[in-house]
């Protein structure tokens, strides 16, 4: 019989034995990557298994976060502005290796042929290989992306493409070498107006159906068909027989099996959605997502709502709102208003993802503009018997904010969110595992809301099914929502469910625009675009039969410039109160130049700025030959800041004379230790742009 | 910020009896002297020290992590479980760190313990196959030793007063003032589990 001190002993002997958690492993991990990405707009991201991220911007193709190349993209290219019509979801392959972006590279704007898949790798960045196809090519990975399947609708050489004489075409393709294994022609024609990126297309969990949206053509074509999803067997690679499901009106729209897949989910351009039984084909539910006084979701093309499937489905749609379907297994003894009733509890600003293993990721926590997040969630749908206990006291504002962001999950069931698409697009990569809270709790900060810019709004200009092709004139004012609705030419009108003191950016366009779904083509040539001055959301649409919408020169312009003063008490100048920039640069920045407002703060290093500051070609530029940054190390930290304020001309006043101060912006320059380096600059607004170094000077 | 870093690592804290303060016999005698600093990988003791920023709290919270690892390992015997029990510790340090530096490695243990059960509870229905096949695994790996089948006859509480008073070194009435409890429940759950250990290793 062991004594006592013998047993301590043998606790002491054999735990000393046990194997120890590897270092790297003691604490919780920090943020696996963290940076800006610098897109001009992220439309989406993917989490590959690999850990990289793949971002997918307007106009910009496919970036991986290792990549820190500054775009040059020029603002008022209307090449990008079209592109936003243009450039499908992204899609990225289970398996890590591939993403695909439609590229319109070389493609005229408004032409409807040429589209090529690229079938990129996530690690490099290179294009393994392109897939040919014609218009708008939906695609997606079947079998943990090792099977890539196209859909288009080739067309006859010189066919108008508004013409519905193309058949479907499904080609089966080997993600990893791009070979083409079979290809299945349908007797299903080509939309009538317009391309059609972004109808649903989804594989069922365990590989062997596909279901396919096929959008009819347009009502008033005699004799035309209603939009249906048709299912396919993967195994035979034929069309199941009888397998269609009717649709009818449903506009492009997402679809998504749950993870258990027993059930497929459609959500309709229309708000209108689908329940849909995998087993039977058919729609078990079906009804209307709740108005919410803006445009209908927008269609994933345009990067809006996502559909994710999950044995307890969450369905969500980016911006304020989200809904939660729950599906798990007692969906059809539900009421579904009372589905929608319990999805409002989700707070304005939660998150929801439902990844797989009926895990739900939610994500919230009191969070003021400027300030780290202090308590994030992740919590686990079982947790609580299936559903979302989110406690409402414990809400606070996290992401509210920031109405841009989104969730996604790595298949190690890493998150990563998105921040601003404004500003910075920053994107945090942070592990998250259910429950394990730490780590969730050094990385998540939420950008201060800022208003787009008026060159950013322009790039932002947009609207759900409608297609830019050209643009003659474009101009933009800063108002209300309420002010801008008052000011419509057909009479003033009042949108349901939006506040009427958010602040939107009116964009008024001339030039050539087309209606990608309805029953008749716009008939006008202008148009003014009202997009949320935060997030580029687009908010209303506002066709004119005019040469030039009349109803726009009527409305102020409240954005700084102009010399109306802000009546809105809701209206924040243009540039928030926030500097745009890199977070990283604001605390090097603040406060260098007295009281005056840090607009925009830059992290850079010494050899970049000395190159740029030695090679700057603008005649009021300073000139310097050989830069105090050369002193540096060239890969020493720099910040380029910007301020806004009251400043003396350089040089100080004349002799005997009092020179007033200037109203207008300076340019300095600091280094890692927070000193001012030459040279610097003052100077009206105009001749300084908030530009990372490289710019103007 | 605050750099009064005085880690002296002193050699591993031998436990003592509640109300003498001695030792018990046979585990004083690995001939250490505590005043000469003798580095020790596995022992967390440190002194006094001020620290008010996470990468200071990052620090003690390393020197903790071997001593109370293995201690989580053995009371939980679930290595993924420990992991993030001691993730969540390290956690809860960082937000509120404990009041007193002294005996971190007791403090740590009683912390993931807590967070271990919670998360259990929470979510063991969920836990997928290749978690429950590492806890299996490291539960294998006690079996195979002679203090992992002593322990095993314990409950979960037995286990975490016994390791805490064998293996981490604290005295009755540390382990009591960490478990909240009072000295004669510590005394007293220690000594029954002591009667079911000698029981068990009789009859093996």
């Amino acid at each position: 019989m062991p004594e006592d001190d013998t047993i301590g002993r043998i606790i002491q002997r054999d735990l000393d034995r046990l194997p120890m958690l590897p270092a790297d492993r003691w604490v919780p991990r920090t943020p696996l990557r963290r940076g800006p990405l610098q897109l001009s707009r992220l439309t989406s991201v993917a989490a590959v298994v690999l850990g990289l991220v793949v971002a997918l911007g307007i106009g910009q193709g496919v970036r991986g976060l290792r990549e820190r190349a500054a775009a040059t993209q020029s603002p008022d290219a209307v090449g990008s502005i079209g592109a936003s019509a243009l450039v499908p979801p992204y899609l990225a392959s289970p398996d890590s290796i591939v993403a695909v972006s439609e590229s319109s590279r070389g493609r005229p704007l408004g032409a409807q042929s040429d589209a090529t898949l690229q079938v990129i790798d996530s690690q490099t960045g290179a294009i393994r290989y392109t897939v040919p196809a014609d218009g708008g090519a939906q695609a997606v990975f079947r079998a943990a992306g090792s099977e890539l399947i196209v859909i288009d609708w080739p067309q006859a050489q010189g066919l108008r493409v508004d013409v519905a004489t193309t058949d479907q075409r499904i080609r089966f393709i080997d993600a990893r070498t791009g070979s083409i294994t079979a290809t299945l022609t349908e007797p299903r024609q080509r939309p009538f107006i317009g391309d059609w990126p972004a109808i649903g297309a989804a594989v069922s969990p365990d590989g062997k159906v596909l279901a396919l949206q096929q959008l009819g053509p347009a009502q008033q074509t005699p004799g035309g068909q209603p939009d249906v999803v048709t299912f396919y067997n993967l195994e035979t690679r034929s069309r199941t027989a009888d397998a269609v499901l009717f649709t009818p009106g449903c506009g492009p729209g997402q679809l998504g099996f749950t993870d258990d897949g027993r059930s497929l989910f459609l959500v309709c351009s229309t708000t209108h959605f689908f329940v849909i039984d995998s087993g039977t084909r058919k729609a078990e539910h079906t009804g209307y997502l709740p108005p919410q006084g803006r445009f209908p979701p927008r269609a994933p093309g345009f990067g809006g709502m996502s559909v994710i499937g999950s044995s307890a489905t969450v369905l969500t749609r980016d911006g304020q709102d989200r809904f939660v379907i729950r599906a798990d297994g007692s969906i059809s003894g539900m009421n579904l208003g009372q589905i929608f009733s319990d999805a409002l509890v989700v707070p304005p600003g939660a998150v929801v993802r439902v990844p797989r293993q009926a895990r739900a990721f939610v994500g919230y926590g009191p969070a003021t503009p400027g300030t780290v997040v202090n308590d994030a969630r992740i919590m686990d749908a079982g947790s609580s018997g299936g559903r979302f206990s989110i406690t409402r006291s414990s809400v606070g504002g996290l992401l509210a904010d920031d109405r841009g962001n989104l969730f996604g999950a790595d298949s190690d069931g890493s998150i990563w969110r998105r921040g601003s698409t404004t500003v910075s697009d920053d994107v945090t990569l942070v592990p998250g595992t259910p429950g394990r809270l730490a780590r969730l709790l050094t990385v998540m900060r939420t950008n201060a809301p800022t208003i787009l810019s008026r060159d950013q709004a322009i790039k932002f200009v947009n609207a759900p099914n409608i297609r830019i092709d050209r643009i003659d004139r474009i101009e933009t004012k800063l108002n209300t929502v309420g002010e801008v609705m008052a000011n419509r030419s057909s009479g003033p009108v009042v949108m349901e469910g939006v506040d009427p003191a958010i602040p939107v950016w009116a964009i008024a366009v001339r030039g050539e625009m087309h209606s990608i779904r309805g029953f008749s083509d716009l008939g006008g040539r202008s148009a003014i675009f009202v997009i949320d001055a935060q997030t580029g959301e687009p908010i209303a649409f506002l066709a004119s039969p005019d040469e030039w919408p009349a109803s726009f020169d009527a409305l102020p312009d409240r954005a700084p410039a102009a010399t109306a003063p802000l009546t809105s008490p809701r209206l924040p100048s243009v540039g928030g109160s926030t500097p745009i920039g890199d977070i990283s640069a604001r605390s090097a920045c603040d406060g260098k130049l007295g009281s005056a407002r840090l607009v925009a703060a830059f992290e850079s290093t010494a050899g970049v700025v000395a190159d740029w500051v030695e090679n700057v070609a603008y005649p009021d530029a300073p000139h310097v030959v050989s830069s105090d940054w050369r002193r540096l190390a060239p890969s020493a930290p720099a910040y380029v800041c910007y301020f806004d304020g009251q400043f003396n001309a350089p040089g100080g006043p004349a002799p005997g004379a009092s020179i007033p101060p200037l109203l207008g912006r300076a340019l300095i320059l600091i280094d890692g230790s927070g000193t001012q380096l030459g040279p610097s600059k003052y100077g009206p607004s105009e001749s300084l742009p908030l530009a990372r170094p490289g710019g103007r000077f | 910020m605050s750099n009064v870093f005085a880690l002296t690592p002193r050699e591993r804290r031998t436990p003592r009896d509640a109300t003498s303060g001695i030792a018990p016999a046979g585990i004083l005698s690995t001939g250490i002297d505590f005043d000469a600093g003798v580095r020790n990988p596995r022992s967390p003791r440190h002194s006094l020290v001020e620290v008010d920023n996470a990468q200071d709290w990052e620090v003690l919270y390393r020197n903790a992590v071997p001593r109370v690892y293995p201690a989580l390992l053995a009371t939980l015997r679930d290595a993924e479980l420990a992991e993030d029990a001691l993730h969540e510790a390290f956690a809860e340090g960082l937000k509120r760190p404990p009041a007193t530096r002294e005996n971190l490695p007791g403090w740590l243990f009683r912390v993931a313990l807590r967070r271990a059960r919670r998360r259990r509870w929470g979510f063991i229905s969920l836990r997928g196959q290749e978690k429950r096949a590492a806890a299996d695994e490291i539960g294998a790996l006690l079996d195979r030793m002679e203090a992992g089948r002593l322990l095993a006859l314990l409950t979960e509480r037995q286990r975490a007063l016994v390791v805490a008073h064998y293996y981490l070194g604290l005295t009755q009435a540390e382990t009591a003032n960490l478990f909240g409890v009072r000295p004669g429940t510590v005394s007293a759950t220690i000594a029954k589990a002591l009667t079911r250990m000698r029981k068990g290793a009789t009859h093996a």
